[in-house]
């Protein structure tokens, strides 16, 4: 009786240790699972973070390359880019700049003078910088930049 | 007492069989998780491997197809007119030696150079990039 009793208590206790190593087994895929989750995710926002602006950028600075059309300065205490098109005989500015934690673009016409505030904000960013050097237009965003070598050759400052 | 024996090993059984079910679950889960973290990590590699490929590629065209030129414009090292580059894991510039991630430029046809990345796996991204034709210096 005694001994059916115990093999009674240990069958219970294992049935127990059983069901403890199933919860254990389960959460812990379920933690690998968000964990993998997680790390895509990241992986896929730094690319969107790093890429989009900056293949925006380049696509815009492509699609106006012509002579002259090109030009990295600054506006007003920002460093931006400015892309000069000419529809119907008039002349208008492109420009691209940071301001706020954020990438504007301001499209007026080239003699009317804007500050940095009317312009539409495009996509968040930590930070933008240009520079012209040798020919080459580097576009820094983030830690993460691009060259850019107009095939019109001339960029002005 | 026999009822109370036989209903214990058939819970037994049953708590077997939900944890084989379960092994065989989370088995074909956590090859899915790593399917996905590689795809991931492939992705992300592909990402920034295109971003320097095209930076390299348009170096070599502001330079006119100079291999010189274009090692000074992206300060990389040059040796017997192969061009080399080095990246860390974020894909910061690092020594070439100690890189987890070169890129090689070599000549190939007059004004042209093939630009390749890769990492201690393999090449990640190739692309062949050409200076403009009236430009071309050697």
């Amino acid at each position: 009786m005694s001994g059916t009793k115990q093999r009674g208590g240990i069958s219970l206790v294992f049935q127990l240790l059983l069901c403890c190593i199933f919860v254990f087994c389960l959460l812990s895929v379920l933690l690998t699972g968000t964990e993998v989750y997680k790390s895509v995710s990241s992986l896929s926002q730094d690319g969107y973070d790093g890429r989009t602006c900056l293949a925006y950028i380049e696509a815009k600075l492509r699609s106006a390359d012509g002579a002259g059309s090109l030009r990295v300065g600054d506006f007003d205490g920002h460093s931006a880019v400015f892309i000069t098109e000419v529809y119907d005989d008039t002349e208008y500015t492109t420009t691209i700049y940071y301001y706020e934690d954020q990438v504007y673009e301001l499209f007026t016409l080239s003699d009317v003078e804007l500050g940095p505030e009317a312009g539409e904000p495009i996509i968040e960013a930590e930070s933008l910088s240009f520079s012209h050097e040798n020919g080459v237009i580097t576009v820094t965003c983030g830690d993460k930049n691009i060259f850019y070598s107009p095939r019109s050759r001339e960029v002005s400052e | 007492m026999k009822e109370n024996r036989q209903s214990g090993s058939l819970m037994l059984i049953e708590l077997l069989l939900a944890i084989m079910f379960f092994a065989v679950c989370a088995a074909i889960c956590l090859q899915i998780f790593v399917t996905a973290r590689n795809a991931g990590e492939r992705s992300s590699q592909l990402n920034n491997a295109v971003i320097q490929a095209q930076n390299a590629a348009e170096c070599w065209k502001a330079s006119g197809g100079s291999m010189t030129e274009t090692a000074a414009l992206l300060d990389a090292e040059l040796t017997d007119s192969v061009l080399s580059l080095g990246f860390d894991e974020g894909w910061q510039p690092a020594e070439t030696q100690s890189a987890t991630f070169r890129l090689t430029m070599t000549p190939a046809a007059i004004g042209e150079a093939d630009i390749s990345v890769a990492s201690a796996h393999g090449e990640i991204f190739s692309i062949t990039a050409a200076a403009p034709y009236e430009e071309v210096t050697q």
